[in-house]
């Protein structure tokens, strides 16, 4: 009888041991070696509903990690891990369960830009159509990037939309979306304001008129081979 | 009271009655015993009660030794505990290389990085591809011109960076698409890299 009781002890701590073993979120070692345990405890349930709903997790530990590096406490690591975490579900209920990371993050990123839901899900329609047409149809990652990057040198945000969703319906390609971009760094850093310099350089671009001049670049855009 | 008599004075009779016996009664019998289906035993009512479905509504009794038990269990918790363990989702497999740079299963492009700046001491190159550590990937200086260049093997994706001037400032690549002021109001650049081989 006394060995039954034990047996009975055994099984409930085996199983109590096995659901808190279960039940923990798997916890990354390089947000364990940075961040505090408050911090951790927090962004690591972030990851792990990332996880199990299949999200790209990598998005959120580098979050983090940026986060540390630049010295924000834990409550704004926090908080910007878990926007990035509503960004990335909002951005994959608009593009679809398909959508690759690159497209996910880079969608994210344009929604905390400022794009509206709506223009996200007309690019990605736009894209699609411009696929179907041509085969040097742009990407939607390459949209997105170059939309989030005239928002940040100043150009509205529904400006911004408005004109590189007017190029992708037209089936502009990645490296003419590329070349675009760079033209219109290129005048708002000669002091052109920005909506006019990316409207200016969008009309071109449609109108097929003559490329656009060479710019000097430090930076590189995109290795393209 | 008469007429019940009646009725059971005529059964009688038919009872006294005489049989003709032609030495057949017996086989008779005994034939239609054989025609009658053979009653069924205990335990082919038991097979019949316990077909299909119903075995495994039936309660039965098992005896187990408690060790055996324990040790099946702990078997069981085992294979669930090593299940937990394992990479759960169907995120692309990543995992984490030598200087912290991210390791995906496709092939790494030699991407080149320059920054500009003649009163520069140090500048490293941080981002989502070496952890935001700015002692992972330190920028060496070509010259006395103030270009610093480095080059980083980078998996194909789109990834943030920025670069940091001697531990404090932090700048976007000039030429290079932007990233908006992100949630810790510091600048970032981008820069996409091609899946093609």
């Amino acid at each position: 009888m006394r060995m039954l009781f034990t047996a009975a002890k055994l099984l409930i701590a085996i199983t109590l041991l096995a659901e808190v073993a279960v039940a923990s979120p798997e916890v990354d070692a390089r947000l364990a070696e940075r961040l505090a345990p408050e911090t951790l405890g927090r962004v690591a349930v972030l990851v792990d509903s990332a996880r199990r709903e299949t999200l790209p997790t990598e998005p959120l530990i580098q979050k983090a990690l940026e986060g540390v590096t630049k010295g924000a406490d834990g409550e704004r690591i926090a908080w910007a891990v878990h926007s990035l975490l509503d960004r990335l579900r909002l951005a994959r209920e608009i593009l679809g369960p398909a959508a690759p990371a690159p497209e996910l993050t880079a969608a994210a990123s344009a929604l905390y830009a400022g794009v509206d839901t709506t223009i996200l899900g007309q690019l990605h329609d736009a894209t699609l159509r411009a696929a179907a047409d041509t085969s040097s149809a742009p990407t939607l990652t390459v949209e997105l990037v170059v939309l989030s990057d005239l928002i940040a040198r100043g150009v509205p945000p529904a400006s911004a939309s408005e004109l590189v969703l007017s190029l992708t319906s037209a089936g502009v390609a990645d490296a003419t979306l590329l070349e675009f971009r760079r033209s219109v760094e290129y005048d708002i850093g000669r002091g052109r304001p920005p909506l006019e310099a990316a409207e200016s350089w969008t009309r071109g671009a449609l109108s097929r008129g003559p490329a656009p001049q060479a710019v000097p670049s430090s930076g590189p855009d995109r290795k393209i081979r | 009271m008469a007429r019940r008599n009646r009725w059971l004075e005529r059964v009688v009779a038919e009872l006294r009655a005489p049989v003709p016996d032609d030495g057949e009664g017996p086989r008779r019998i005994m034939d239609a015993v054989r025609r009658l289906p053979p009653p069924e035993t205990r335990i082919q009512k038991r097979r019949a009660a316990d077909s299909g479905w119903r075995w495994w509504l039936r309660p039965r009794p098992i005896m187990v030794r408690p060790a055996v038990a324990v040790l099946w269990v702990a078997l069981t918790m085992a294979v669930v505990l090593v299940g937990s363990l394992l990479p759960r989702g169907t995120a692309p497999p990543e995992s984490v290389g030598v200087g912290g740079v991210p390791v995906v299963d496709f092939a790494l492009q030699s991407m080149p990085f320059v920054f500009v700046d003649e009163s520069a001491t140090e500048v490293s190159l941080v981002g989502d591809f070496n952890d935001w550590d700015p002692t992972a990937t330190l920028m060496v200086r070509q010259g006395a011109d103030g270009i610093w260049v480095v080059v980083v093997p980078l998996p194909p994706g789109r990834h943030v960076y920025s670069f940091v001037v001697d531990g404090k400032t932090w700048l976007p690549a000039d030429g290079a698409p932007r990233v908006p002021a992100d949630e810790f109001g510091t600048p970032g650049s981008v820069i996409l890299v091609d899946d093609e081989a």
